[in-house]
């Protein structure tokens, strides 16, 4: 898989358009990194123009852009590419909001970008992981909807994990 | 704004099964949808430490006094051993003896009584079971989770014939079993395994793969991928694995690999081919220590073989 920008392999351009009617040209190799595309082209074939009407065009331009830099990095066939990969996801996830977690999350799982998906769903469990229910509370703006005594409830049952 | 638990809800799963079980149990406590998400979810409720084992002493009648207890996650491996103490009875943890693991739960016995405790260390929750009443009685354990009555069992057995089964009243951890529903304990000294059916309680003499093993030699029974396995240590440091192909046949029994701890060097554990079953290689965890005796511990439900040496 030795391919750089100076050989004449040519790379094949795929046109995917959001919903939103944004489109975006995209070397094969870099949309293939999404399941849900890799199959289409390996279904229709010849298909250059793929419509995606489940994402918009804020989102998949992220996405693609994770993608991209992932295919890349995995050209350049060195172990020091796990640990530019590693960098750029963190850089990546850093400073998304909810919003946008919620909203690439839907596009990556609709996409079938596994690798996308696991990043983000370990960057949310990381907004969880060993926090108290007051905080996971506060952070995703949620409200209790408990009645009276249900939630003491839970926590008797398992006062272990409230220590 | 939308709440980002809009989210569907196999989305949510995916982030909390990358909790700790503790975190899991938090979250449960948010709101109504996310105790009725982790309540339904089989994947969330099975996740508690899974493979669990103490060092055993059979023949020992003095306990060690720094009894310790490995367990290891789903997903973490072997390089990452959570130590837990046992937890304290009446009569002090020094004299527990862990006799097997099932399901992230744990049999204990008194070492002087045979007293027998189910312990879940995920939830700390200890159960005393009944007394089986036959003081100064030597018992051998057999330990596991009975799918069809959705319970443990605990199978006490004396020497030489002396058979008690012992169903427990342990309905908070309805866990399934993933495949293996038969604990085999061992009776090395005649070169017999004794099967119990845990579904339809019936024992079942079947032979040990090598048939005169020595009083000192270290025996260890358990499931290598689907396979009954035996993992013998004959000299110190030379530990056999050996593995039934046919499940009840006693010819089917095939050596499938020895290997001489003494002589494996830790920076470059060597690769082992279990075929035709599958390959593994050998890892050094920070307890193991080279030139040293092995003791076989347990097999992992992850194709992996725990030895112990004899700094522990």
């Amino acid at each position: 898989m030795s391919s750089s920008s100076t050989t004449t392999t040519t790379t094949r351009l795929l046109m995917l358009k959001a919903s939103d009617g944004v489109t975006f040209e995209v070397e094969e190799a870099v949309a293939t990194k999404l399941g849900a595309i890799n199959n289409m082209v390996e279904e229709e074939g010849s298909e250059d123009l793929i419509c995606l009407p489940n994402v918009n065009g804020k989102f998949l331009g992220m996405v693609l852009e994770w993608c991209k830099k992932h295919a890349n990095n995995n050209t350049n066939s060195d172990k020091g590419n796990d640990e530019v990969n590693k960098w750029w996801d963190k850089e990546f996830v850093m400073d998304l909001d909810q919003n946008t977690l919620y909203h690439l999350l839907m596009a990556a799982d609709y996409l079938s970008g596994t690798e996308l998906v696991d990043l983000l769903t370990e960057k949310v469990a990381s907004m969880i992981r060993g926090k108290k229910v007051e905080e996971i509370r506060e952070t995703f703006k949620i409200k209790s909807d408990f009645l009276p005594g249900q939630e003491e409830e839970i926590r008797k049952k398992n006062s272990w994990a409230f220590e | 704004m939308t709440c980002f638990f809009d989210i569907p809800d196999k989305i949510i799963v995916e982030i909390l099964l990358r909790l700790d079980i503790k975190s899991i149990i938090r979250f449960k406590c948010v709101s109504k949808s996310s105790k009725s998400l982790i309540g339904h979810d089989p994947r969330l409720k099975r996740k508690v430490p899974y493979i669990m084992f103490g060092k055993r002493q059979e023949d020992d009648p003095r306990p060690c006094p720094h009894e310790k207890l490995f367990s290891y996650g789903h997903f973490s491996n072997f390089r990452m051993p959570v130590l837990r103490r046992l937890p304290l009875v009446e009569s002090g943890s020094d004299s527990l003896i862990v006799e097997g693991s099932d399901n992230g739960v744990l049999c204990l016995s008194e070492f002087r009584t045979s007293i027998v405790y189910l312990w879940n260390p995920t939830t700390r929750e200890l159960k005393k079971l009944p007394s089986p009443n036959c003081p100064n009685t030597q018992f051998r354990f057999g330990f596991g989770y009975d799918s069809l009555t959705n319970d443990f069992k605990v199978i006490m057995i004396s020497s030489p014939f002396g058979i008690i089964v012992n169903p427990t009243p342990m309905g908070m951890y309805k866990l399934r079993l993933l495949r293996c529903c038969e604990w085999i304990c061992p009776l090395a000294l005649i070169g017999l395994l004794v099967a119990f059916n845990l579904n339809t309680e019936i024992f079942k003499l079947m032979e040990s793969p090598q048939q005169h093993i020595t009083r000192d030699s270290e025996q260890s029974i358990g499931k290598l991928s689907e396979y009954l396995s035996s993992m013998t240590r004959r000299t110190p440091g030379l530990i056999e694995i050996w593995v039934m192909k046919e499940y009840g046949i006693s010819d089917s029994w095939i050596k499938q690999v020895k290997v001489d701890l003494t002589k494996c060097s830790i920076n470059s554990p060597p690769d082992i081919k279990l075929s035709p079953f599958q390959s593994f290689s050998l890892q050094w965890s920070s307890f193991l220590h080279p030139y040293k005796d092995f003791y076989p511990i347990a097999f992992g439900n992850n194709g992996y073989v725990l030895i112990c040496s004899d700094s522990y």
